[in-house]
């Protein structure tokens, strides 16, 4: 540090001795005060952003997806229950392979989606009916098994139709338009889809939201910039370190925090144009097929092909979307960032005008 | 720095910090959970009959409908976590959930004079059940009531010398054979029958099965029935079995035959007595079915006006088969019970006993629905045929509830399975009947 221009006014005596002192802590207060404004405000946004982010990433896709494979597997299941009933599989293998398998993914689904929520939750009480019901069209189905083979065993004494009704009877209860096990489902897929569709229009996402940042930030460099002048004009200082990296550091968390929005921007924009319509689309497409087969099975019509989901494709769709929620999440460094950044651009600020402070605390 | 800047500072820190850490949260209204088996138009009466309650109250009700209502419940019971409140499928699940202790008395919500000024007392024997200290307490309340001895018939399609039959003020059982084996000679099958409900499957036929029981034997060896001292194997069940089976059995008897029976829904076995050229006239259900009726459409299916209680549906009272049988009423009721005891929960049931909350669902065109509290004037009913329901079972002299309902849940669900085997092996009846028995001697 080199000797100011001129001996601090206080040694010369008059009205400067006192106002310059004065000065240089009313600059330093303005300083940290833009400082922990910025501060504040690069946080709430951030925080905004990560929120969004985290919610869509761990609790409402996740929500989403479940509730919706789950719709398919049991759709799937009951097609596949018919499916071994008309071919007569059921003879030796009840329901089928693939009809355990529906249920047992169905039966995960809806425990992962109970652990996402909230004790007492409507949701989560929804869940225990559904639940219930998948409890219900299983005993069902063993029924209509049951019947089935009893009604082989009985030969001519049975009329044959009894395991026939039972599979008619768990296909009903799945199917109902009101309260069946589907339109319970579909009552928690549908708030889920549109709560994902909020979330990735949210305006914490939107570029339009760095303009609020704009100004502590500008604030905050006014304020180095203005100490900068009041240095030089008073103390020949021509140019601050600790204030030009208070500059620098000011400037980089505007820029992280701009590339961190627009970031989350464009992979929010690109979720909810492709990669949600895409999943969504294929389930739906999926989840029609799947209702197709089993409706022309239970009227004794064999589909044209042998059915199923396409459990690779809809990965596949998955996958995407999780890459974007990957990306728009790529800002969580900001949560360190954001302090480190704000706390060295108030210590730099208030290096910079410490050695001129001294000097006035060391006169008096 | 100076103290008013440096307290200016310590605010705008403090308001950060208040704001980053996002403390405040609006208090949560107090909700209500209630599982039921209402769905559709019995749904919507139910929701407006609580809208009031809600509005009144500010107290949330968070209703979920299923057909399967009672597996719901049982699950929800297994896991730990049942609804504050739930529609109970029967009197004998009522007394089996008292004496458990899951249910929880609900005498503090009710006013004791109240109810027995406004509830007769048949009704009110039903809403009360031993809990597991033996001692009886109110355990639920009735929501809606159904008479089920009833037979429906559209009065425009019935051929003039049968419907003069049919409705003739003193029919008795073998007239009504008469007329339905003339309707069967002129080509169309007299009854529509559907013992389609999911889970419940068969108890439309038990329904027939009870009623016949009740009109052939009496109210005497009814109760001894119901009550598990009467075996399955004796004469007036096997009659009873026996002359349901010679309905639903005999070829051109029923719309569809046996396979029909099996798969249709109950709520729409009588759609076809409504189509323009009718596939069967007759149809035996509770009175709830006009809820059912009023959503079908007179003509083709899809097409046409919705059918109008008087105009389009009426209903006779189910005939006595015997002089001992004369007189009797089968009814049922859909009764609320509380799980979770809490304020809300309290409030809601006593405003679903009175007269304000019934007359919200009753007097919904088409709900079907029938108060039992004397309270609700006849007058707030919306047509004919729901007012001389109303009449006929606040007036019968001889009132049963449903006997499935009041038999212990395992003799129920046996009885409802029964009912479909032997639709479906009609030879079996003795070893059905036999098979019944066996689980009356551990059901009991």
């Amino acid at each position: 540090m080199s000797a100011p221009r001129t001996a601090p006014s206080a040694a010369r005596g008059g009205r400067p001795r006192r106002t310059t002192p004065v000065q240089l802590r009313r600059l330093l207060i303005v300083l940290l005060a833009c400082t922990v404004l910025f501060w504040i405000t690069a946080t709430v946004l951030q925080r905004g952003m990560q929120s969004v982010t985290q919610s869509v990433r761990d609790t409402t896709f996740p929500a989403y997806l479940d509730a919706i494979q789950a719709r398919a597997a049991l759709s799937d299941a009951d097609r596949a229950a018919w499916q071994s009933f008309r071919s007569g599989a059921a003879q030796l293998t009840g329901p089928g392979q693939q009809y355990q398998n529906d249920i047992t993914n169905a039966g995960q689904a809806i425990e992962r989606l109970a652990a996402l929520g909230t004790p007492g939750s409507p949701e989560n009480s929804l869940l225990q009916t559904i639940s219930g019901q998948l409890v219900n069209y299983q005993g069902l189905v063993e029924q209509a098994d049951a019947e089935y083979r009893r009604d082989i065993a009985l030969g001519t004494a049975s009329r044959g139709d009894l395991g026939f009704a039972y599979l008619t009877y768990a296909s009903n209860a799945m199917r109902d338009p009101q309260g069946g096990l589907l339109a319970s489902i579909g009552q928690l897929a549908g708030p889920d889809q549109q709560a994902l569709r909020g979330q990735l229009a949210s305006p914490w996402a939107d570029p339009a939201l760095l303009l609020v940042l704009a100004v502590p930030a500008l604030c905050t460099l006014a304020g180095i910039a203005a100490a900068q002048a009041f240095l030089r004009r008073r103390f020949n200082r021509a140019v601050s370190v600790p204030l030009l990296l208070a500059a620098a550091a000011a400037c980089a968390l505007s820029v992280w925090l701009i590339a961190a929005t627009l970031r989350a921007d464009s992979a929010f924009a690109a979720a909810r144009a492709t990669a949600l319509p895409r999943l969504t689309g294929l389930w739906q497409a999926q989840i029609r097929t799947v209702d197709a087969e089993a409706a022309a099975l239970r009227a004794s019509v064999p589909p044209a092909s042998p059915g199923g989901l396409d459990a690779a494709a809809t990965q596949r769709a998955s996958s995407a979307f999780g890459a974007d929620m990957t990306s728009a999440a790529a800002a969580d460094g900001l949560t360190a960032g954001i302090p480190a950044l704000a706390v060295a651009i108030a210590v730099l600020g208030y290096l910079g005008f410490r050695p001129r402070l001294n000097e006035y605390r060391g006169l008096q | 720095m100076t103290r008013t800047a440096s307290h200016a500072l310590l605010a705008l820190v403090l308001a950060a910090a208040c704001l980053l850490c996002g403390c405040a949260s609006p208090a949560a209204a107090a909700t209500v959970t209630v599982l039921g088996s209402w769905t559709g138009e019995e749904e919507s009466g139910f929701l407006a009959m609580i809208r009031g309650f809600e509005e009144k109250y500010g107290i949330q009700v968070d209703y979920t409908g299923t057909r399967d209502a009672s597996a719901v419940l049982a699950s929800d019971l297994e896991n730990g976590n049942p609804p504050d409140l739930a529609v109970l499928a029967t009197p004998g699940e009522l007394r089996q959930e008292a004496a458990n202790g899951t249910l929880v008395p609900i005498d503090a919500a009710l006013s004791s004079a109240r109810l027995t000024s406004e509830y007769g007392p048949g009704w009110l024997h039903l809403m009360r059940a031993a809990g597991p200290s033996g001692a009886s307490h109110y355990y639920a309340i009735i929501v809606k009531a159904a008479l089920k001895s009833v037979i429906w018939y559209d009065p425009r399609k019935m051929p003039p010398r049968d419907l003069a039959l049919l409705t003739s003020p003193r029919l008795t059982w073998g007239q009504l054979k008469e007329l339905t084996a003339n309707l069967a000679a002129a080509g169309t099958a007299p009854w529509c029958m559907g013992f389609e409900d999911s889970s419940s499957s068969g108890w439309p036929g038990t329904d027939w099965i009870e009623d016949i029981l009740l009109h052939q034997s009496g109210p005497g060896v009814y109760d001894s029935w119901v009550a598990g001292t009467l075996p399955w194997t004796s004469a007036p069940v096997v009659r009873a079995w026996q002359a349901f089976g010679q309905i639903a059995l005999t070829p051109g008897q029923v719309y569809g035959g046996i396979r029909a029976e099996l798969l249709t829904n109950y709520g729409q076995a009588g759609q076809p007595m409504f189509a323009s050229k009718p596939g069967c006239y007759l149809d035996h259900e509770g009175s709830f079915i006009t809820g059912f009726y009023t959503q079908d459409r007179l003509g083709a299916p899809g097409s046409g006006a919705h059918p109008r209680p008087g105009t389009d549906f009426r209903f006779v009272p189910f005939p006595a088969l015997t002089a001992a049988g004369q007189g009797a009423e089968e009814v049922a009721g859909d009764l609320l019970g509380m799980f979770h005891d809490t304020a809300a929960a309290r409030e809601l049931i006593a405003y679903l006993t009175t007269p304000q909350a019934q007359e919200a669902w009753i007097s919904r065109p088409g709900s079907g629905a029938i108060s039992v509290n004397r309270l609700v004037p006849l007058s707030d009913y919306p047509d004919p045929v729901s007012r001389d329901l109303a009449q006929d079972l606040t007036r019968a002299a001889d009132v049963r509830f449903d006997a499935s309902d009041s038999m212990p849940q395992a003799m129920q669900n046996a009885f409802y399975s029964a009912v479909l085997e032997y639709l479906d092996s009609p030879g079996q009846l003795s070893v059905i009947l036999r098979g019944l028995d066996q689980v009356r001697k551990t059901a009991y």
